[in-house]
C-alpha cells in the first residue's frame, strides 16, 4: 500500500507462493507408477520415433515416449507400450451374478470380481470413478493379485466364475486376457462387465475364454457417447454385434438417467437396433440410476420411467426386459415365452423361485437362452 | 459528520450485509454448499469490495463527494437485483442436466453475479472518506467506518428477525434498491437538486412494489430447475427447498441437492432394518433424520413402541405437505413424535433412552454435518442408549474397495466410533454402515432372518441373499483391511473435523486429481506459519526508510487483521454449532454482534487516534494475536449448555469484531502521518482488510479448520499476526 516498494514486495511474495505452489503440484503428478508392475502391453503399433499407437480400443491412442495415452494406465518407454495395472488389483470382492447383472447366466451362483485402475470412457456418473478416473500410481494400496493367484483364490472361495468389472476391463486388457486362461485351466469360467468398447481385434481374441459378456450401452445416440462418455457408440454396437455372431452369452445394461438418456424414442430406437442385430432374446436390463460423481443434481430414476423403457422394450418385440434396483420380484422375474409361466423369482440379488429343467420351462419345456449349468 | 454522509455510511452497511447474505444463500444453492464454496463465495465478495474501494480513490478523484454519492446509490440499486437472478441461475449452468460445477466453474459464475454490486459498495466506502471537508480527516474515516458498522448490524438482525423466514430473496433485494434510490433522493433533496429526488424517489416506491409479491424470482429460478418440474420452491431459516417432480416421482431438494425421493426403498431398507434387525427387542428408537420418503415406513415395520423423529427443518414438513403428501408417510403414526431441533442439540439435553439411535444424515460433506458424526457426538448418543442399545450410522461408498480420500473418511469416522463404544462393526455396501454398541455389535445372518420372519417383515430388496453378502466375512475383511490400511487417520472430532477435510478431497479429486493431492498437502504448511515471525523480521529489516516501513507495517497489521477476523468467525461458527446447533438463521446475529464489536471498536480508536498511534496499534494487534490464540478455549467454555454458549459466542463474535474497529483507523492514522492523505489511505486500508479477510475465508475456512482443527488454526493466525506486526514494531523502535 505504501508506495512501490509494498506493491512490489507484495507481488514477490505471490511469486514465491505461485512457485512453491507449482512445485507441490509438480512433485505431486511427478509420481509415476512402480515399474515392477509394467508388463509389455497386447495390440500395439510401433510408429517410429518411438512412438506407438495403442489397438485395444478404438480411440487408438497414439503416444510419444514417456507419455500415456487415455486411459492412463499404459505407457510408453523407448516405443515399447507397458501396463502398469498388471496382477495390481484395485478392487475385490466375492459378489452374487445377478447383481453385475447375468441373469440368464448361472444364477444363484457368486463371481470373485476383481477391477484394475483405468478407464478408456470418462461417464459423469461413474459409481466407481475413484478407480476408473484414477492413474495407477494414485491408487495407494492395491493388492498383487497375478492371473495366477486370481484363478487360484476364485477356486478356494468355490465361485463358478471370475467377474472382470467395476472399473473398465479393456483398459487392463492384458491381465483379464492372462487371467480367464488361468481361470479356464483351473475350471472357473470368466465374464466381462464392460463399456464394449474395444476393437475387433482383440475382442476376437479374447472370445474364447469368455463364457459371457454383460455390456453397459449408454444410449443409441452418438452426441450422448461423445458428449457425456467421451466416447463412440459405433464401436460398442459393433463389440454386441461380435459377441452375438461368436455365440457367447450376452446381456444388455441401459442406465436410465432422468431427462438425459430416457427420451421415449430414444430407448425405442435402441431397443429396435437390439431387435434387428442380435435378436429378441437378449436379455435386456433398465437400470436406476442414482447421483454419484459429477451428476448430483439429479434424483434417482423414477419407477415409473422404467417401467416405460420396459413397455417400449417389450413392445418392440425383445422377450427378456429386466428392471434394476427397482423393489418387488415382478420385474425381475423370468417368464416362459411360451407358457408364461414364471421360470425364475428373484428378489434383489436372491433366486426364490427355480422353475427350469434341463435348460427349459419345467411346464411346455419351451428352451430358455442362457447358460444354466 | 454531516447527516447526508451518516445516512450513505448507514445504508452502505446495510446493504452490503444483507446483500452478502442473501447473494451467498443463493449462490450455495446453484453450487454445492461445502466450504470451498463458502470460501470461493467470500473470496469473490470480499477481494471483489477491495478492488472496488482500491480503485474507487484514484478513479473518482476529481469528482465532488457529494455528487457522486447519490449516483453511486443509484448504481447499488440497479446492480443487486441482477446479481441474485444471476447467482439462482447459476444452478443450471453446467455440461448436463444435473451436473455439480467445479470450483473454476464457481470461481467464475460468483464473480460475475457479484461483480457489479461488489465494486460499487467498495467505491462508496472510498467516496465517503473522502467527504470530510473541514473536518478532522481521520476522525472522519474512523466515524464513516463505524457508522457503516452500525447499518450492517441493524441489516444482521433485520436477516435474523424478519428476512430469513419470510421474505424471498429478489423481495430483499427489491428493499435494497427503494433504500438506496431513497438515500440518493434524500441526497439530492438536501442539494437542492429536486428533479433527480423525484426521480430516484419514484423509482425507490417503483422498486418496494414487487414486495407484495409478484415473483421477482422468476426469471432466476426457471434457469436453475430447467428441465425438470418444480411443484414448490421457498427459503428456510436453514436454506433452499425445493419439490421436484420428474415423471410422477417427487423429491425433495435441500439447498439445490436432492435430499430424498419417494422410491429409494433399496436405501431406506438397508439404512434401517439392519440395524433394527441387529436389536433383539428393539422398543424406542430416536431417529435422526432419513424418515421421510419412506424411512419411516420402513422402521415402523418393526414392532416399536415409540419413535422419536427429528428433523430440524419445520419449513420443509409443511412443503412436503403440501405438495408431496406422500413423502410424509409414517409421519402421522401414533408412535411417532417429531422434534423440529438440531439433532446434535437434541441428544445433548435428551433425557429418554433408546435401544436403537439410527443418525441418517448425508455424509460430513460440510463442518456442519460432521458434527453427526465425531467422537464427541458419538459420546454423547452413548448417554441416551439403553442396555444394549446400538447406534447405527452410514457414509456412502463406491460399489469397488474404499480407495483415496474416501478410504481416509470412513476411518476417520470409524476411528471415532471406536474411541467411544467397546464394539464397532462395519458392514459394507454402497451405503456402508457402522452399527456400534458396548456389547458385541454383530449376530448371524440366520439369526437376522429369523427376526425378519417372527416380526413378519416384508421387503423388496432385503433378504437372506442380501443379508450374506453383506455381512459375509470376505467382505467385511476386505472392509477391514481398508480401513487399517488408510494409515494414521485421526478420529473425527468437533474441534478437527477432518472428516470434511477429507470430503472436500474427494470433491476436488472428481475435477482432478492434482487439486485433492494438493489439499491433502496443504495442511503440513500450516504447521509452518510460526516461520513468518523470523522471514517478517528479514523482510522488515530491508525496508530502508522508516516512512515507508511505517506505511509497510500499518498495511501489514490490517491485512492481519482481516485474515483474523474471518479466521476466527468461521472458527465460532464451528465451535457454536458443535455446542448449541446449527447456526444458519443465526449468521445474522452473528454478523451483527461482529460489527457491533468492529464499531464500537471503530469509535474508541476514533478517540485513540492523537498520539502514540502506532504504539497503540501494535498492543491492539498483539492483544488480537493473544485473543486468537486461546480462542480454542471457547470450545470448553461453551461446553457448560446452550445458554452458556450462546452467552459465550456472543461475547466472542463482538470481542473479535472489536480490534478490527479499533486498529483501522489507527492504522489510518500511522499512514496519514507518513505522506498518504487520511481519504486515499483509508480506502487503500480498507482494500487491504478486505483482501485479508478473503485469504482467511479460503485458508483458514475451507483448508485449515478441517485438516488440523481449530486448535492449530488459531496458533497459525496468533502466528501471522505477530509476523504481520513485526515491521510495525521495528520501523517503531527505529524511530527511537
Amino acid at each position: 500500500m505504501a508506495g512501490r516498494i509494498s506493491r512490489r514486495e507484495a507481488l514477490k511474495l505471490f511469486g514465491a507462493g505461485a512457485v512453491a505452489c507449482g512445485a507441490g503440484i509438480c512433485a505431486t503428478s511427478a509420481a509415476s507408477a512402480d515399474a515392477r508392475h509394467w508388463h509389455e502391453a497386447m495390440y500395439y503399433d510401433k510408429l517410429g520415433n518411438k512412438k506407438i499407437r495403442c489397438r485395444v480400443c478404438p480411440k487408438e491412442c497414439v503416444v510419444g515416449d514417456r507419455e500415456r495415452g487415455f486411459c492412463g494406465c499404459k505407457e510408453n518407454h523407448d516405443g515399447t507400450y507397458h501396463t502398469l495395472v498388471y496382477g495390481q488389483c484395485a478392487a475385490l470382492n466375492i459378489d452374487p451374478i445377478e447383481k453385475k447383472p447375468l441373469f440368464h447366466y448361472l444364477p444363484g451362483t457368486s463371481a470373485y470380481s476383481i477391477a484394475a485402475a483405468g478407464c478408456n470412457f470418462d461417464c459423469k456418473d461413474c459409481q466407481n470413478w475413484e478407480i476408473s478416473q484414477t492413474r495407477p500410481e494414485q491408487l495407494k494400496d492395491t493388492l498383487d493379485l497375478p492371473p495366477q493367484q486370481v484363478a487360484a483364490q476364485a477356486k478356494r472361495y468355490k465361485v463358478r466364475s471370475i467377474a472382470y468389472t467395476y472399473s473398465e476391463p479393456v483398459v487392463f486388457y492384458e491381465y483379464m486376457f492372462d487371467s480367464a486362461k488361468a481361470g479356464r485351466q483351473a475350471g472357473i469360467k470368466s465374464i466381462m462387465i464392460s463399456n464394449g468398447s474395444i476393437r475387433p481385434e482383440p475382442m476376437e481374441r479374447l472370445l474364447p475364454h469368455l463364457d459371457a459378456i454383460k455390456i453397459d450401452l449408454k444410449s443409441i445416440s452418438p452426441d450422448f457417447y461423445r458428449d457425456y462418455c467421451v466416447g463412440d457408440v459405433t464401436p460398442v454396437l459393433d463389440t454386441i454385434k461380435l459377441v452375438k455372431s461368436k455365440r457367447k452369452w450376452l446381456e444388455i445394461v441401459y442406465l436410465v438417467v432422468p431427462t438425459l438418456n430416457d427420451d421415449p424414442v430414444e430407448v425405442r430406437d435402441m431397443c429396435q437396433w437390439l431387435m434387428d442385430n442380435v435378436g429378441p432374446d437378449v436379455p435386456l436390463h433398465f437400470s436406476r440410476f442414482h447421483p454419484a460423481y459429477q451428476l448430483k443434481k439429479l434424483p434417482p430414476t423414477p419407477y415409473d420411467t422404467l417401467e416405460r423403457c420396459a413397455d417400449i422394450a417389450r413392445d418392440v418385440g425383445l422377450n427378456y426386459v429386466y428392471l434394476g434396483n427397482v423393489p418387488g420380484d415382478e420385474h425381475a422375474t423370468t417368464r416362459c415365452t411360451g407358457c408364461d409361466k414364471t421360470l425364475i423369482r428373484r428378489n434383489g440379488f436372491a433366486v426364490v423361485e427355480m422353475n427350469l429343467a434341463n435348460g427349459g420351462c419345467k411346464s411346455c419345456s419351451t428352451k430358455v437362452p442362457g447358460v444354466w449349468s | 459528520m454531516p447527516r447526508p454522509v451518516r445516512l450513505s455510511a448507514f445504508i452502505l452497511g446495510f446493504t452490503s450485509l444483507l446483500t452478502q447474505i442473501v447473494a451467498a444463500r443463493e449462490l450455495l444453492t446453484s453450487f454445492l454448499g461445502n466450504e470451498i464454496s463458502i470460501a470461493i463465495i467470500l473470496l469473490v465478495w470480499l477481494g471483489l469490495v477491495a478492488i472496488g474501494s482500491g480503485l474507487g480513490a484514484p478513479l473518482f478523484a476529481s469528482r465532488a463527494p457529494a455528487v457522486l454519492i447519490p449516483w453511486l446509490h443509484c448504481a447499488a440499486a440497479a446492480s443487486v437485483m441482477p446479481a441474485i437472478w444471476i447467482a439462482q441461475a447459476s444452478g443450471g449452468i453446467g455440461e448436463f442436466q444435473g451436473q455439480v460445477i467445479g470450483p473454476v466453474t464457481m470461481l467464475l459464475l460468483a464473480t460475475v453475479a457479484l461483480f457489479a454490486p461488489c465494486l460499487v459498495l467498495g467505491a462508496v466506502f472510498a467516496t465517503l472518506c473522502r467527504s470530510g471537508e473541514g473536518e478532522d480527516q481521520e476522525r472522519h474515516v474512523a466515524s464513516v467506518y463505524a457508522v457503516e458498522a452500525g447499518g450492517a448490524v441493524v441489516a444482521g438482525i433485520a436477516f435474523h428477525f424478519l428476512i430469513a423466514d419470510h421474505v424471498g430473496s429478489s423481495q430483499a433485494m427489491a428493499l435494497i434498491a427503494a433504500l438506496n434510490l431513497g438515500t440518493a433522493a434524500a441526497l439530492w433533496r438536501g442539494s437542492g437538486r429536486w428533479i433527480a429526488a423525484v426521480a430516484s424517489a419514484a423509482f425507490a416506491a417503483l422498486a418496494i412494489a414487487p414486495l407484495g409479491g409478484f415473483g421477482l424470482d422468476a426469471p432466476g429460478l426457471a434457469r436453475r430447475w430447467r428441465g425438470v418440474e418444480v411443484r414448490a420452491e421457498g427459503n428456510s431459516r436453514y436454506g433452499n427447498i425445493a419439490v421436484v417432480d420428474i415423471d410422477g416421482q417427487l423429491s425433495l431438494y435441500e439447498a439445490g441437492l436432492p435430499a430424498l425421493t419417494g422410491e429409494d426403498v433399496q436405501h431406506n431398507e438397508a439404512a434401517v432394518h439392519l440395524p433394527m434387525l441387529l436389536h433383539d427387542d428393539p422398543k424406542s428408537i430416536l431417529m435422526v433424520s432419513g424418515g421421510l420418503g419412506g424411512g419411516l415406513v420402513e422402521l415402523l415395520k418393526h414392532p416399536v413402541e415409540r419413535v422419536d423423529y427429528v428433523e430440524m427443518d419445520p419449513k420443509l414438513l409443511d412443503l412436503a405437505r403440501e405438495h408431496a403428501g406422500a413423502l410424509l408417510t409414517g409421519l402421522d403414526d401414533s408412535r411417532v413424535t417429531t422434534h423440529h431441533v438440531d439433532g446434535r442439540a437434541y441428544v445433548k439435553t435428551c433425557r429418554r433412552h433408546y435401544d436403537v439411535v439410527l443418525v441418517l444424515v448425508p455424509d460430513p460433506a460440510t463442518t456442519a454435518l460432521s458434527r453427526f458424526y465425531t467422537r464427541e457426538f458419538f459420546g454423547e448418543v452413548s448417554n441416551v442408549l439403553a442396555d444394549g442399545g446400538l447406534l447405527a450410522v452410514g457414509l456412502t461408498a463406491a460399489q469397488a474397495r474404499l480407495t483415496g480420500p474416501r478410504q481416509h473418511l470412513h476411518a476417520s469416522v470409524y476411528e471415532a466410533l471406536r474411541a467411544t463404544y467397546r464394539d464397532v462393526a462395519a458392514i459394507p455396501g454402497d451405503y456402508t454402515q457402522y452399527i456400534a454398541s458396548d456389547r458385541p455389535a454383530l449376530a448371524e445372518t440366520r439369526v437376522l432372518v429369523d427376526r425378519l420372519d417372527e416380526r413378519n417383515i416384508h421387503t423388496g430388496f432385503l433378504n437372506e441373499v442380501w443379508l450374506d453378502h453383506a455381512l459375509g466375512p470376505f467382505q467385511r475383511d476386505q472392509l477391514q483391511a481398508s480401513l487399517r490400511s488408510a494409515g494414521d487417520v485421526p478420529a473425527n472430532r468437533d474441534a478437527r473435523p477432518v472428516s470434511s477435510h477429507y470430503w472436500l478431497r474427494l470433491w476436488l479429486s472428481e475435477r482432478a486429481h492434482w487439486a485433492g493431492a494438493w489439499l491433502e498437502s496443504a495442511p503440513r504448511a500450516i504447521r509452518w506459519t510460526w516461520a513468518l515471525v523470523p522471514l517478517a523480521l528479514l523482510a522488515a529489516l530491508a525496508i530502508r526508510r522508516r516512512g515507508n516501513a511505517m506505511q509497510i507495517g500499518a498495511g501489514l497489521c490490517i491485512f492481519g487483521t482481516g485474515f483474523l477476523e474471518m479466521g476466527a468467525q468461521l472458527s465460532l461458527v464451528m465451535a457454536y454449532q458443535a455446542v448449541a446447533g446449527y447456526l444458519y438463521h443465526r449468521i445474522g446475529i452473528l454478523m451483527a454482534l461482529f460489527m457491533l464489536g468492529l464499531a464500537l471498536g471503530a469509535m474508541l480508536g476514533r478517540r485513540l487516534g492523537r498520539q502514540h498511534v502506532h504504539r497503540t496499534l501494535i498492543g491492539a494487534v498483539l492483544l488480537q494475536a493473544a485473543s486468537a490464540a486461546y480462542l480454542p478455549l471457547l470450545f470448553l467454555l461453551a461446553r457448560g449448555g446452550a445458554l452458556v454458549a450462546d452467552v459465550v459466542f456472543a461475547a466472542g463474535a463482538g470481542w473479535m469484531g472489536f480490534p478490527g474497529g479499533l486498529n483501522f483507523p489507527l492504522a489510518v492514522a500511522v499512514v496519514a502521518r507518513h505522506g498518504q492523505e487520511p481519504a486515499v489511505a483509508a480506502s487503500r486500508l480498507y482494500a487491504i482488510d478486505l483482501a485479508g479477510a478473503s485469504l482467511g475465508a479460503v485458508l483458514i475456512g475451507a483448508i485449515a479448520i478441517p485438516a488440523v482443527g481449530v486448535g492449530a488454526s488459531c496458533q497459525a493466525l496468533a502466528f501471522l499476526l505477530v509476523a504481520a506486526v513485526v515491521p510495525l514494531a521495528l520501523a517503531s523502535l527505529r524511530g527511537k
